[in-house]
């Protein structure tokens, strides 16, 4: 950590060198006080790029909880005691993170500035990294449209490690996807089941084809185990795909707003009954949309973009 | 006594692009065009038409970004110097032209006095606010204004989380009457999306109707016996009122739609592309990177022509075509509304017909006359009177089919398609994570009490709701200014997560939230208390 404490131990070429690294302006007219002050202020919780190498090594070889503890106390992260394993890993991830960000960012902008001093900014704003997992269990299923669903998921620490060792096994994670319209869904009585192999871990997303418009689906993620039943690890939320076709339905409810009463009458079909336009193939590859309007709306601003230079130059 | 009605719902939203932290950004420009191009002259032709007392009604979804954007002081200056530049350039255009072409030079001078317009009903008019211009013809009650939700986001991929779904329906009410200084009768759902459920939430926040797209109407629950020419109202009590595919054919067919008529102008020809760059480069970007001044000199001349072969622009023959448009139109609806009275044995239809309203000027210069035009024409018939939603339920709505409309979104192949896809569901997994993280955060801190806490808890509200705007999805989907989109996802998401984790750890760092504040300023009045479950 670089407390003051710390920074004032180091020799003055020491502190000139760490604040060239940060950018700091003016450092090499500083004093040694002035640049311990700046150091302090500027990165407090700073961790040196060796060390979060180390971090990140040490994180990935299944650490002890006392280890995690020792590291989240170095970086300065506050946790409590009765915090589990998984949960500290992922503070001292995101922690690591932001401080790789930090140290890059001081590399390319020449201030940080006070906020209040409301600085203009030079060169392009800066991108993050986001996390590549949550280090949560869940699967999630999403309508794309009548005939495909979206999944996606992620695991916890545990989770991965029985991966693992299926893995050793040789054996894959499947992917299973049930038919549970209009059906209280026991993981036995479902209309259709799916199943893909989605390998070891490292798929994380699929498109499935269910092809039933107006229908519930729900997916599972799990394994065969020695008697070749099917355990589940992940269970995701129900789907519903979009209707695309008339409703067969034959009332019509109807409400008289001056009375409130409300009354059937039997279904007269559709009195202005379009001629449809055909719904095209299903698909969700953006490619697909290149030159075309994609929504009828009739250029949501950015939809009509210039393509590329006119050609008509003078 | 007239046969129908027609209703025109124009939807205009930007994102929230505001970066106070540079005195230029690129993308702040999109607003700027849209000032100039559309909101600007849709108030010139409000404005005519009142001024000769011609009946007009017109709703318009002014989205809470949006509102947030024509409010804010800094977007205004630039906005003000974005002209000021403009003025400068078409100044110099005026003697450039001169040895060029009289078509071009009669154009250059037009530009000239029309910047200099603008520039006036901005400042001077308007008092740099156009809120103010909008909420005139409110006030008149020309013009029915309504809401969006918050950040535009997209709720048929939110609909899990009904808390995430309730904060973007109450924070695009409540800005909306911060803003106007009344509650909105109506709202425009972010797309046209809506699944089954989502009305509940609108009913919560008194909003009495909605819109989805035709087949939102046709696949409803049971038969929808007029089609989608008159509303149906949903079991949670809210109205619902189709789009009419035949308008928006009518405008946008590709071989026969009104804007690619020969005489109109060319989008893609701007003297920002065209000019050598040593002339033009106090006009375009910084970085050298050429935009749209909003300065063309060429017309589509025909669906074939190369860009390069374009012919001069002439304005009156442009604007003659509009009129003639405008009647058109006018006619055509009248002749549908005839057709529409009959098959229903004598009940009125209403015919709905919701546009982009930056179709309207940005890409369709002329657009703003055309809806002119339009309205003049509509007066002068019987048949058909233009009409805003609440007054047609008010008065020709006594009975109402109650139906739960299917799935809609106005996107390509009318779902989800366009949000999710290949090119963007990446973002899926961030979002959720927040939402989650978020509903959290509510659920612990609702009953703090410290106030650099809660400012941490609102600005993390703030960055989960600029993370879900649909337009992210949708560039990303488009593959133009990808980039753009992407980074403002990351950044937003980031931010949140900073929030998240100095919150949890009992350490807000007040300078970090200061920042954040200032860029990331939209919603003032939000409430992350919003989130909390099961309220």
């Amino acid at each position: 950590m670089w407390s003051v404490e710390n920074l004032s131990r180091k020799k003055v070429s020491e502190l000139k060198r760490l604040a060239k690294n940060k950018d700091i302006r003016g450092y090499y007219k500083m004093r040694k006080k002035e640049l311990v002050q700046a150091l302090s202020t500027e990165f407090i919780n700073e961790v040196d790029p060796t060390s979060m190498e180390k971090i990140r090594l040490l994180l990935n070889s299944n650490p002890r909880i006392f280890e995690l503890r020792r590291i989240a106390k170095k970086m300065g992260i506050t946790f409590k005691r009765n915090m589990k394993k998984d949960e500290l890993m992922e503070r001292i991830n995101r922690s690591l993170v932001r401080h790789e960000k930090n140290v890059q960012h001081s590399n390319s902008s020449q201030t940080t500035g006070s906020s209040s001093d409301q600085k203009i900014e030079p060169g392009p704003p800066m991108i993050p990294d986001l996390p590549k997992s949550y280090n949560t269990d869940k699967l999630v299923g999403l309508p794309v449209n009548p005939s495909w669903v979206h999944f996606y998921w992620d695991y916890s620490d545990q989770t991965l490690e029985l991966i693992k060792r299926l893995e050793k096994r040789g054996q894959s994670l499947l992917l299973r996807i049930y038919d549970i319209t209009f059906i209280d869904f026991d993981g036995t009585n479902a209309h259709q089941v799916w199943e893909y192999d989605i390998g070891n871990g490292n798929t994380k997303k699929y498109y499935a084809n269910v092809n039933s418009p107006n229908a519930t689906y729900i997916s599972e993620i799990g394994y065969l185990n020695d008697d070749g039943e099917f355990i589940t690890i992940l269970r995701s939320n129900s789907v519903h795909t979009p209707p695309n076709a008339f409703s067969q339905k034959k009332e019509e409810r109807w409400l008289d707003l001056s009375s409130g009463y409300r009354f059937s009458e039997p279904a007269k079909g559709i009195l202005a009954k379009p001629v449809l336009k055909g719904v095209g193939k299903s698909s969700f590859f953006p490619h697909e949309f290149k030159e075309r309007r994609i929504t009828s709306g009739g250029g949501s601003f950015f939809s009509m973009m210039r393509k590329g230079n006119s050609g008509g130059v003078e | 006594m007239s046969k129908g009605f027609f209703s025109l719902v124009l939807h205009a939203h930007l994102p929230y692009i505001r970066h106070p932290n540079y005195e230029e950004f690129m993308e702040e420009k999109w607003l700027f065009e849209a000032i100039s191009e559309t909101y600007i002259p849709l108030l010139r032709a409000f404005e005519s038409l009142e001024n000769d007392n011609v009946h007009f009604a017109v709703t318009m979804s002014i989205t809470p970004p949006l509102m947030e954007m024509l409010d804010s002081k800094d977007l205004q200056d630039k906005y003000i110097r974005h002209l000021e530049g403009l003025i400068e350039l078409s100044g110099k255009e005026i003697e450039k032209t001169k040895a060029e072409d009289p078509r071009k030079h009669k154009m250059a001078k037009y530009y000239h006095e029309d910047f200099k317009d603008l520039l006036r009903v901005f400042r001077d008019e308007y008092g740099g606010s156009l809120i103010n211009g909008f909420k005139r013809f409110y006030e008149s009650g020309h013009l029915e204004i309504i809401t969006c939700n918050a950040t535009h986001g997209f709720l048929p991929l939110m609909e899990r989380y009904p808390n995430a779904v309730r904060a973007q329906v109450k924070t695009g009410v409540d800005t909306y009457k911060r803003h106007i200084g009344q509650p909105p009768k109506g709202m425009w759902l972010a797309e046209c999306g809506y699944t089954a459920g989502i009305d509940k939430y609108l009913a919560e926040q008194d909003l009495r109707y909605f819109f989805v797209d035709s087949h939102g109407i046709w696949y409803a629950d049971t038969p929808p016996r007029f089609g989608v020419y008159r509303p149906i109202i949903t079991d949670n009590g809210v109205f619902v009122f189709g789009r009419d595919p035949e308008s928006s054919e009518q405008v946008w067919s590709a071989e026969s739609g009104y804007p690619g008529d020969f005489r109109y102008r060319e989008f893609y020809r701007d003297v920002g592309f065209d000019r050598n760059k040593e002339y033009i480069k106090d006009y375009i970007d910084r970085s050298g990177v050429r935009v749209n001044t909003g300065i063309k000199y060429h017309k589509v001349t025909g669906g074939n022509v190369d860009l390069g072969k374009k012919d001069f622009y002439d304005i009156d023959e442009a604007m003659e075509a509009a009129r003639a448009h405008g009647r058109d139109f006018a006619e055509k609806k009248a002749a549908q509304v005839r057709e529409l009275f009959d098959q229903f044995d004598g009940v009125e239809p209403i015919i709905t017909a919701p546009f982009d309203a930056e179709l309207f000027g940005h890409w369709w210069f002329e657009g703003p006359a055309f809806i002119e035009h339009l309205f003049r024409a509509l007066d002068e018939k019987e048949d058909i009177r233009a009409i805003k939603p609440p007054d047609f339920i008010e008065n020709h709505l006594e009975k109402v089919q109650i139906n739960t409309p299917g799935d809609s979104t106005w996107g390509a192949n009318g779902y989800n398609e366009v949000w999710i896809n290949g090119a963007n569901d990446w973002i899926y997994k961030h979002l959720d994570h927040l939402i989650e993280k978020m509903t959290e955060l509510a659920n612990d801190y609702h009953d703090e009490s410290n106030p650099l806490k809660i400012r941490a808890l609102n600005q993390a509200a703030r960055e989960l709701m600029l993370a879900q705007s649909s337009d992210w999805a949708f560039i990303m989907t488009t593959g133009t200014t990808v980039e753009y989109a992407s980074a403002r996802t990351k950044q937003h998401v980031d931010r949140f997560l900073s929030l998240y984790d100095n919150l949890q750890n009992g350490v807000v760092d007040e300078k970090e939230l200061e920042h954040m504040e200032w860029l990331d300023a939209i919603f003032p009045d939000i409430d992350f208390r919003d989130y909390k479950s099961n309220n």
